[in-house]
């Protein structure tokens, strides 16, 4: 562990729909939160206009101007070789060059994964990096520590056997390392519980996994069972994982406006009741919003990097 | 947990270390 050292993290602070105000203000609460030092990459004017709003740690917050971004509509093949001077390139190269211990972006996830792609070596054996998200399951409830996560949601979109292989060690590694858990259990996400279900991709991966000793392969697991808390690591191709990914999200919010809008509607009564059960109605909503789980950590490069699945949050970053 | 806690998590569990660690592993297997 380095804990005796102070980490230094690199921030694309012009990243994300929401830039730099989210970032910016993300970046201000961690620097009260922990002892970590932060570089604020991105244009110095817009960053110092959003730093006068927010209380920080003056000494934990340094600006490297760069007056390039790669926006959302920018295609990232494109703006990376158009824009060397990028936010989240910069970033990326900071990592590489040793003068961050990891770097967070919260910009399109193609600019991300091109930028680390580009300084950043894969881990040896590698051959695709993979995207993760930790998000809160019924076991969640009895431990709070108990999160799944599910990884590739969009690095890529389609993977071989191997690569599957590969993600569920990523994930392995990082639920014994960061989340503490002592022998977390795998899924594969697929259309069936049977091994002999899904394309031959998945029924391949399904073989590869069975067959490691090292792993707590449980076999496959279905949509409605990954908010259940089964699997502690989630493995699916990029293209499944984000559908899967945004379903829940989608899915988070419009059960949190079921609930109200009859609330907010109805009587006086309603009203009272609401404000009885305020206190646990919030901790509920906390619970399974998705705000609250931002982190979402790339996997397989030889540097940490990580990545809110959106910008418009300072929680999530 | 956050990006930015994510980050530092992932540096100060040596997270990269033991990624590395058990798909080489893997890799030496398949051969």
């Amino acid at each position: 562990m380095n804990s005796n050292k102070n980490i230094t993290i690199a921030v694309d602070a012009m990243g994300g729909d929401h830039a730099p105000r989210i970032t910016v203000e993300g970046a201000c609460r961690m620097t009260l939160e922990s002892p970590v030092n932060i570089l604020l990459i991105g244009d110095e004017g817009w960053i110092n206009g959003e730093l006068e709003i927010h209380k920080y740690n003056r000494d934990r917050i340094r600006i490297v101007h760069t007056p390039d971004v790669i926006t959302m509509e920018d295609s990232p093949k494109t703006a990376v070789r158009e824009k060397p001077e990028a936010s989240v390139l910069l970033a990326a190269k900071y990592l590489r060059d040793g003068k961050a211990d990891a770097m967070v972006s919260a910009g399109s996830t193609g600019a991300v994964i091109l930028s680390t792609a580009m300084y950043i070596k894969r881990i040896p054996g590698v051959r695709r990096t993979a995207l993760g998200i930790i998000y809160p399951t019924l076991s969640t409830l009895k431990r709070s520590n108990m999160h799944s996560l599910m990884l590739d949601i969009g690095a890529n979109v389609a993977n071989t056997a191997d690569d599957l292989v590969h993600f569920a060690y990523m994930g392995v590694s990082y639920k014994k390392k960061v989340l503490q858990a002592d022998d977390p259990a795998v899924g594969l996400l697929n259309i069936g519980a049977e091994k002999h279900k899904g394309n031959e991709t998945m029924k391949e991966a399904y073989r590869l996994l069975a067959s490691r000793s090292d792993l707590n392969f449980i076999g496959n697991i279905e949509g409605n069972e990954l908010m259940s808390g089964k699997a502690d690591v989630v493995v699916s191709e990029g293209l499944t994982g984000n559908i899967a990914m945004k379903t829940m999200e989608g899915t988070s919010d419009a059960v949190k406006q079921f609930m109200m809008k009859p609330i907010m509607e109805g009587g006086l009564i309603s009203k009272l009741a609401l404000s009885c059960l305020s206190g646990k109605i919030k901790n509920a909503m906390k619970f399974a919003s998705y705000e609250e789980y931002g982190g979402a950590p790339p996997s397989g490069m030889t540097s940490p990097s990580s990545r809110p699945t959106d910008g418009q949050h300072p929680t999530r970053l | 947990m956050n990006a930015i806690k994510v980050g530092v998590m992932a540096v100060e569990h040596d997270l990269i270390g033991i990624t590395r660690e058990s798909i080489s592993h893997y890799e030496a297997e398949k051969k």
